[in-house]
């Protein structure tokens, strides 16, 4: 089946004229995740802004990366009037599945501008390995 | 109610049709308004955004925000998932209260930007006398 995407005409119109939204996961409440892989290790990049770190916990089985947490809702629970709230506040959790095992105590995560980026190094023994060839 | 944390839609008037130069996506980012006694709060999700790439600008009643967010292509690897690309953020809202201008405060902390709008003190009467012809 061909998709709406694969024709450029179609899409440029939608770009205009349709809601401008950024894909998403169909589940509520999972920040989007981008996931790079190469032949070392794998990184996963989250989107989540204006979480606290110490209300994120990460956890690494086999090929499983899991991110659980919650963010507060803005400040102005006392405010005077809300006059628009579209932002979400809450639990959140997404698991993340890898082509192959990394190693957990090799994992290291940083958090900056509301974006999480997880680094996982690849376990060694599922690595590919090169044969060389000998002529003789 | 939305709960995702992705970009939500919003109504785009005619001058929203503007198309970009560039090719990344140009992006309503979710937004949370409320007024205070001495101030209105703009609260934006803008992800992976630098402050330095923030413009706020408040003109003729109309508040708009623009941000760029930064990516991280990362050379040598393969994009096996991607849930999201690196857009640019714009948002315009139309500020009906008058605002002391001198005292917008504006911060960005891990990819929320907080504005702080003032309301002026005395605000000037704007009611304007319909007389009977």
């Amino acid at each position: 089946m061909q998709h709406w995407q694969d024709w450029p005409e179609l899409n440029r119109l939608f770009q205009q004229t349709a809601p401008r939204r950024q894909p998403t996961p169909a589940a509520q409440n999972q920040p989007p995740v981008n996931v790079w892989l190469g032949d070392d290790e794998a990184v996963v990049t989250v989107l989540l802004p204006g979480v606290d770190a110490k209300d994120l916990v990460l956890s690494v089985q086999a090929d499983t990366l899991r991110i659980e947490g919650h963010r507060e809702s803005a400040e102005g629970a006392q405010a005077a009037a809300w006059h628009r709230r579209e932002r979400s506040s809450g639990r959140f959790a997404r698991a993340v599945r890898l082509p192959y095992e990394a190693q957990p105590d090799k994992v290291q995560a940083t958090y900056n501008r509301g974006v999480l980026i997880v680094t996982l190094p690849r376990e060694e023994s599922t690595r590919t390995k090169r044969i060389a060839i000998q002529t003789g | 109610m939305s709960e995702s944390f992705a970009p939500t839609a919003v109504p785009t008037g005619p001058a929203e049709h503007v198309e970009p130069s560039h090719d990344r996506p140009v992006l309503a980012p979710p937004t949370d308004i409320y007024e205070t006694e001495d101030a209105i709060i703009v609260v934006v999700d803008m992800p992976d955004v630098d402050e330095r790439s923030v413009v706020v600008n408040l003109e003729n009643d109309v508040l708009s925000i623009t941000g760029h967010a930064v990516g991280h292509a990362q050379t040598g690897y393969h994009l096996a998932t991607a849930e999201y690309t690196p857009a640019n953020y714009r948002r315009t809202f139309n500020v009906v209260a008058e605002i002391d201008k001198d005292s917008i405060t504006a911060k960005m902390k891990q990819g929320v930007l907080t504005i702080c709008l003032p309301k002026a003190g005395e605000a000037p009467p704007r009611r304007i006398a319909v007389q009977a012809g």
